[in-house]
C-alpha cells in the first residue's frame, strides 16, 4: 500500500530505501502544513502559558510593575521564609486547604458512586432519566449563580431554611457568618453540585458489566440487591480506584470559584485557602511577589503530587493521563 | 422476568422516595426563589415559604430589566461565547490534526509541549502580570477569547479522536494532490463532527459561565460580563447588611419591589437562556464525558 502513496516530492521514502532516510529538515519540509496547522495552539501555549512560567522568578525577586519581571531586585528566598515564619496567615491558610479538600474527598467521592448504584436500580426508565437530567442541573450554572441561590435560601431573614427552622422552632442559623457552620456548608453545597455529574462516569462503567454475569447470577437465585453487590460493584472497582488515584492527585484544589463568592472576613478563619489567599494578598493588597511565591509553591506540591497518583495509576492499569 | 421478593419491593419503594427528595433539594431553591421573584415586595407571606407567588408582581423583573448594565453584560457575554468558541474548536482541530499523525516529526516533542502545561503553571499572578503587560486589560472581548484559547486537555481528547479515524480515508485524498490543510477541512473535519460538537458545547458553557477572568482583567464597569452584572447585585451588594439591618430595612419598606425579590429576579434573568437550552443539550454532555473519558 505503500507503492500506491503519490508523493508529490521526489525524496526517496524512508520505508522503500532504509539506506537513505530523508533528513529531519526535509521531513519538516516535507510535513511544513502540518506546522502551519500546528502554529497557532503552540504559539498560544508558549505565550500564555510558559510566559507566566517564566514570570514565577518573581516569586525569587521584589517585584515592582514599573521595574518589570527582570529589572526587579533578586530577594532570594525570603518570600519562601515568610510563608513558614510564622509572620503571615500562610500556615492557617494552608491547614484550610487540607481540611477543605480532605472533608471534600470524604463526602463528596462515594456519593456519586451511591448515586450511581440507586439509579441503576431503578427500573421505570423515565424516573431514572428525569432523576439523572435534574441531577446534572447545577453542574451547568455558574458558581456566581449557585452562590447568589445559597446565598438567598440561607439567608438568616428571609432564607427558606431559616424559615423551615424557625417553624419548627428553632433559632435562626446565620450560616455563612458562623465559623461553625461555614466549612459544612461548603461541602454540602458542593456535593450537591458535583454528585449527579459525577455519577456518569460510574454509570457508564456500570453499563458496560457482562450482561451474562447477571444472567449467571439470577440462576443460581441471587436477587438484584445480591447482584449489586456481588457483581455490579467488584466489576466497577477500578473505575473507582482510578478515580480516587485521580481525586488525590487535586488535594490542593479547594474550589476556589464557590468559597471566594459565598465567604466573607467573619469565617476567614476557616475558609481561607491558599488560592483565595493568593488572590487577596496578590492582587488586593499589591504583594505580587509573595503571592506568586506561594501560589508557587503549591503549584510544585500539585506537580509532585501528580506525578506520583500518576505512577500510581499507570502501575494499576492502562489508565495513565499520559 | 426474575420475581421479585418483598424485601426488594420496599427496597424499590425507598430507593425512588430518596431519588425524589434528592431530586427536591435541586429543584426547591429554584421554585422558591421563582416565586419570590415574582411576588410584590409589600407581600407578608415573604416571611413564609414560598412555592407560590402571592401576589404576583413583575415589578422586580421590570427593576432588573430597566438596569442598562444587564444589557451590557449579556452583550459582552454572548461576544464571547460565540467569538470564543469558533476560536477555540478550529485551533484545536488544526493542531489536534499534525499531532495525530504518527509521521509529523518530533512528534512526541510537540506533545509534551502541551502535556506539560496540565501539570505545572505559573499561577495567577505571573499570568496576572504577563495579561498586564501585553495591554490585554479591558481589551474585550479579545481578553477573554484569548486567555481561554486552547486548553492542552481538549487538545488531547480531540487528537485522540483523530487517531481513530483510519488513514486510508485520507489517501485518494492525497493521491488528487491536496495537501494537509485541504484535506483536514474536507476530510477530517466533517467527520470529526462528534468530538467538534463536544469541545464546542464544553467551551461555550465555560465561556458563558465564566466570571473570574472578567474580575481580573476587567475594570472598566461597563466592560464586565453577565455573571458579573449577576455578582454584584447577588453576591457583594448585600453582604453588608447585618440580620438587624435587613429586619429594619424590611419593616420600613412596604414597597413592591425588596432585596430578596430583586435578587431573585437577577438570577432568573440571568439563567433563563440556560434553562432553555439546558433539557435540549444536557444528552451531548452526557455523551462528550464518555468521549472524553475513554481515553482521557
Amino acid at each position: 500500500m505503500a507503492l500506491l502513496k503519490a508523493v508529490p516530492d521526489t525524496t526517496p521514502r524512508a520505508d522503500l530505501v532504509s539506506i537513505n532516510r530523508p533528513s529531519i529538515l526535509q521531513q519538516y519540509y516535507r510535513h511544513r502544513y502540518l506546522f502551519v496547522l500546528l502554529a497557532a495552539a503552540l504559539v498560544w501555549t508558549i505565550v500564555f502559558k510558559y510566559g507566566p512560567m517564566y514570570g514565577i522568578i518573581i516569586a525569587f525577586k521584589k517585584y515592582r510593575f514599573f521595574d518589570g519581571i527582570w529589572g526587579s531586585d533578586w530577594v532570594g528566598l525570603h518570600h519562601f521564609v515568610r510563608m513558614f515564619n510564622g509572620t503571615t496567615d500562610f500556615g492557617r491558610v494552608f491547614r484550610n486547604t487540607l481540611l477543605i479538600s480532605l472533608y471534600r474527598l470524604f463526602w463528596g467521592f462515594p456519593a456519586p458512586i451511591i448515586l450511581a448504584l440507586l439509579l441503576n436500580e431503578v427500573r421505570q426508565r423515565h424516573f431514572k432519566r428525569t432523576v439523572q437530567t435534574i441531577s446534572y442541573l447545577p453542574h451547568f450554572l455558574s458558581w456566581v449563580v449557585l452562590g447568589g441561590v445559597i446565598k438567598a435560601i440561607l439567608s438568616p431573614s428571609t432564607g427558606a431554611v431559616n424559615l423551615i427552622i424557625t417553624g419548627l422552632g428553632g433559632d435562626r442559623i446565620h450560616f455563612l457568618a458562623d465559623i461553625h457552620w461555614f466549612v459544612t456548608v461548603l461541602i454540602t453545597t458542593g456535593v450537591w453540585q458535583q454528585v449527579g455529574w459525577g455519577s456518569i462516569i460510574f454509570l457508564a462503567a456500570i453499563a458496560g458489566v457482562d450482561p451474562q454475569l447477571h444472567e449467571s447470577a439470577i440462576v443460581d437465585g441471587a436477587g438484584r440487591v445480591r447482584q449489586a453487590w456481588s457483581i455490579t460493584i467488584p466489576s466497577i472497582i477500578p473505575v473507582i480506584i482510578i478515580m480516587f488515584i485521580l481525586r488525590v492527585g487535586d488535594i490542593l484544589e479547594a474550589g476556589f470559584d464557590q468559597i471566594f463568592l459565598l465567604y466573607n472576613p467573619a469565617v476567614y478563619e476557616v475558609a481561607d485557602i491558599i488560592d483565595t489567599y493568593v488572590y487577596r494578598v496578590g492582587l488586593g493588597e499589591l504583594q505580587y511577589s509573595f503571592a506568586a511565591a506561594v501560589g508557587l509553591f503549591k503549584n510544585v506540591i500539585g506537580l509532585i503530587l501528580v506525578i506520583i497518583v500518576n505512577r500510581a495509576a499507570k502501575a494499576f492499569g492502562e489508565y495513565g493521563i499520559w | 422476568m426474575a420475581l421479585r421478593t418483598t424485601g426488594e419491593r420496599v427496597f424499590g419503594v425507598f430507593n425512588s422516595l430518596f431519588l425524589i427528595l434528592f431530586s427536591v433539594t435541586i429543584l426547591f431553591p429554584f421554585v422558591n426563589l421563582l416565586a419570590v421573584s415574582l411576588t410584590h415586595g409589600s407581600s407578608a407571606y415573604l416571611s413564609n415559604l414560598m412555592l407560590w407567588p402571592r401576589p404576583f408582581s413583575t415589578k422586580s423583573y421590570a427593576a432588573i430589566l430597566g438596569d442598562n448594565e444587564l444589557y451590557m453584560g449579556y452583550l459582552v457575554t454572548i461576544v464571547r461565547t460565540v467569538a470564543g468558541t469558533f476560536a477555540t474548536v478550529v485551533v484545536l482541530l488544526c493542531a489536534a490534526y499534525p499531532l495525530s499523525k504518527k509521521y509529523l516529526p518530533h512528534r512526541n516533542f510537540y506533545t509534551w509541549i502541551f502535556v506539560f502545561t496540565l501539570f505545572f503553571s505559573g499561577g495567577l499572578i505571573p499570568t496576572y502580570i504577563l495579561v498586564r503587560s501585553l495591554g490585554l486589560i479591558n481589551n474585550v472581548p479579545l481578553v477573554f477569547v484569548l486567555i481561554n484559547l486552547a486548553p492542552a486537555f481538549w487538545l488531547l481528547i480531540m487528537r485522540n479522536f483523530l487517531m481513530t479515524i483510519p488513514t486510508e480515508i485520507e489517501d485518494s485524498a492525497r493521491i488528487d494532490g491536496a495537501n494537509e490543510i485541504v484535506t483536514l477541512f474536507r476530510i477530517i473535519a466533517p467527520m470529526s463532527m462528534p468530538v467538534i460538537a463536544t469541545i464546542g458545547l464544553w467551551s461555550a458553557v465555560g465561556h458563558w459561565n465564566a466570571w473570574f477572568d472578567s474580575l481580573l482583567y476587567v475594570t472598566d464597569r461597563h466592560k464586565h460580563v453577565l455573571q458579573i452584572w449577576l455578582q454584584r447585585i447577588v453576591i457583594t451588594a448585600n453582604d453588608t447588611l447585618t440580620i438587624e439591618a435587613e429586619q429594619a430595612f424590611d419593616e420600613a419598606a412596604l414597597r413592591p419591589v425588596r432585596p430578596q425579590t430583586l435578587n431573585s429576579a437577577a438570577i432568573f434573568v440571568a439563567i433563563a437562556p440556560i434553562l432553555a437550552v439546558y433539557p435540549f443539550i444536557q444528552k451531548y454532555f452526557v455523551k462528550g464525558v464518555i468521549i472524553g473519558s475513554l481515553k482521557g
